[in-house]
């Protein structure tokens, strides 16, 4: 989808479901996959990317189209979420009720989904190790290792979506590497 | 390490690539539901507003000004409200999914035939349920209490329009119907509701093709892509299809429960309350 498509998609979906159906079919595994890279917890990340839609939904009506495309306002919501996640350990459950009605008439149940995904990252021992150092950082360098480094997004990307001047980002990233570095050599002499 | 090597080691660690299928189904069909929030909150806002404009307009309308203008202002409101009032039902925008589903199932021949033989009240057909697929949305609208249609609402090119609706009301016979009770009544709970005179009353059959019996039921669900096997193919059972999950519903003094069986364990997979 291009820019221009997405606008006017995202025109529509203020007012059709179906538009804003289409938004999301578009970005769930993106945002999906940025909050679980940065969370190493599927549970969390399912709940976390239920409320970055919710939010995406609630306030689509305000959203206005500056020529940014529109993941970069979801990872900017997922990223809210997540810092929200870790200061208050809050429990999401704004549309847990809901999932929940809609669990019964399911023929799977998440649980058993979470059950699997949750075995499938306990392969990626790298990651793991990775994880455990970069979740040690303050949110703004992890934000910015893990948007440049596991998201592959262009320093331009990175750019839009904490709206941040190029300098600024480039300087969080070098900062950021060096107090990962420091972790890591640390975690190996233990 | 060096910091080169650090970027190395973020460059190609392999990432877990877990998706949960289910939750992004379920979620969506929430959210799809939940729509109606922005428009009720920009709703609420206006209300907020309007406070003042009904101020002012009290106000003008208490003024000193000429007859003649409060007159012209009066009749230029209404013929301004008229006009909105029109655009309002005419414009595209504003669909009502639920009354499309079910207008498109009493359009269709087979359920009006239902509706004649049965005697069914316009007021016993309502939306069941609803969920999303891969074309747009799928409402299940009961006919009375023992019909349900499947209506599809197409999301291609914002275009709502009706695809298909489907008559998926299983015909059960008594010895089946037995073998289905038999096997929800190895969970306990389910038991204790037969016992107290629970009956079976609207039952739905997903099949699979006869090669994938073997493979566990997560396997299947996930070779399906999450989305139930459509009736449609069960039309076409011979031997090269097999039960995969059959969903029953039941009713015990005025309430409903659903439950869903593995038929490949034979065995209960899911069981609650529900609103159908």
């Amino acid at each position: 989808m291009d820019l221009e498509q997405e606008k006017e998609l995202v025109f529509k979906a203020k007012t059709d479901a179906c538009a804003f159906g289409l938004l999301y079919d578009e970005y769930y595994k993106k945002i999906f996959g940025y909050v679980l890279h940065r969370t190493a917890n599927v549970e969390v990340t399912k709940d976390i990317v239920s409320e970055v839609f919710l939010k995406a939904l609630q306030n689509i009506g305000h959203f206005e189209w500056r020529d940014i495309p529109f993941s970069a306002w979801l990872y900017r919501i997922a990223e809210h979420e997540i810092s929200n996640s870790y200061k208050h350990n809050k429990q999401l459950i704004l549309l847990k009720q809901d999932l929940e009605n809609s669990e019964i008439l399911s023929d799977i149940s998440i649980e058993d989904e979470i059950v699997c995904a949750e075995a499938e990252i306990q392969k990626h021992e790298e990651f793991l190790l990775l994880h455990q150092c970069i979740v040690k950082l303050p949110n703004i360098y992890q934000e910015v290792i893990v948007l440049k480094y596991f998201e592959k997004k262009s320093p331009g990307e990175i750019c839009i979506i904490l709206g941040k001047h190029e300098g600024t980002v480039k300087s969080l990233l070098h900062r950021g590497l060096k107090k990962l570095k420091k972790l890591m050599d640390e975690n190996a002499t233990f | 390490m060096k910091e080169e090597d650090l970027i190395k080691k973020l460059e190609s660690a392999r990432l877990p690539e877990a998706e949960l299928h289910t939750h992004q189904r379920l979620l969506k069909t929430a959210l799809l539901e939940k729509f109606e929030s922005p428009s009720n909150k920009t709703a609420t806002a206006v209300k907020g507003r309007r406070i003042s404009i009904m101020d002012t307009i009290t106000g003008f309308f208490r003024s000193d000004r000429p007859v003649w203008q409060k007159a012209m202002v009066s009749t230029f409101a209404v013929v301004l409200l008229l006009i909105t009032a029109l655009a309002i039902n005419m414009s595209p925008l504003v669909r009502d999914y639920e009354a499309m589903a079910i207008e498109a199932a009493l359009d269709n021949p087979q359920v009006q035939q239902i509706i004649e033989e049965e005697d069914i009240d316009t007021e016993n057909i309502k939306i069941a349920a609803v969920f999303d697929t891969e074309n747009g949305l799928k409402y299940y609208v009961s006919i009375g209490e023992k019909n349900i249609v499947a209506v599809e609402l197409s999301k291609w090119l914002l275009n709502t329009e009706i695809v298909e609706v489907l008559i998926e009301t299983t015909p059960v016979t008594d010895t089946k119907k037995q073998e289905l009770i038999e096997i929800a009544c190895t969970n306990p709970e389910i038991k204790a509701l037969f016992e107290q005179g629970a009956s079976p009353y609207m039952y739905y059959f997903d099949y699979i093709p006869a090669y994938l019996a073997g493979d566990s039921f997560l396997d299947v669900a996930h070779k399906a892509s999450g989305q139930p096997l459509s009736i449609k193919d069960a039309q076409l059972i011979n031997n090269d299809w097999v039960e995969f999950t059959i969903r029953m519903w039941i009713e015990l003094g005025g309430n409903r429960y659903y439950i869903m069986l593995d038929m490949m364990d034979k065995s209960v997979f899911s069981f609650g309350l529900t609103y159908i």
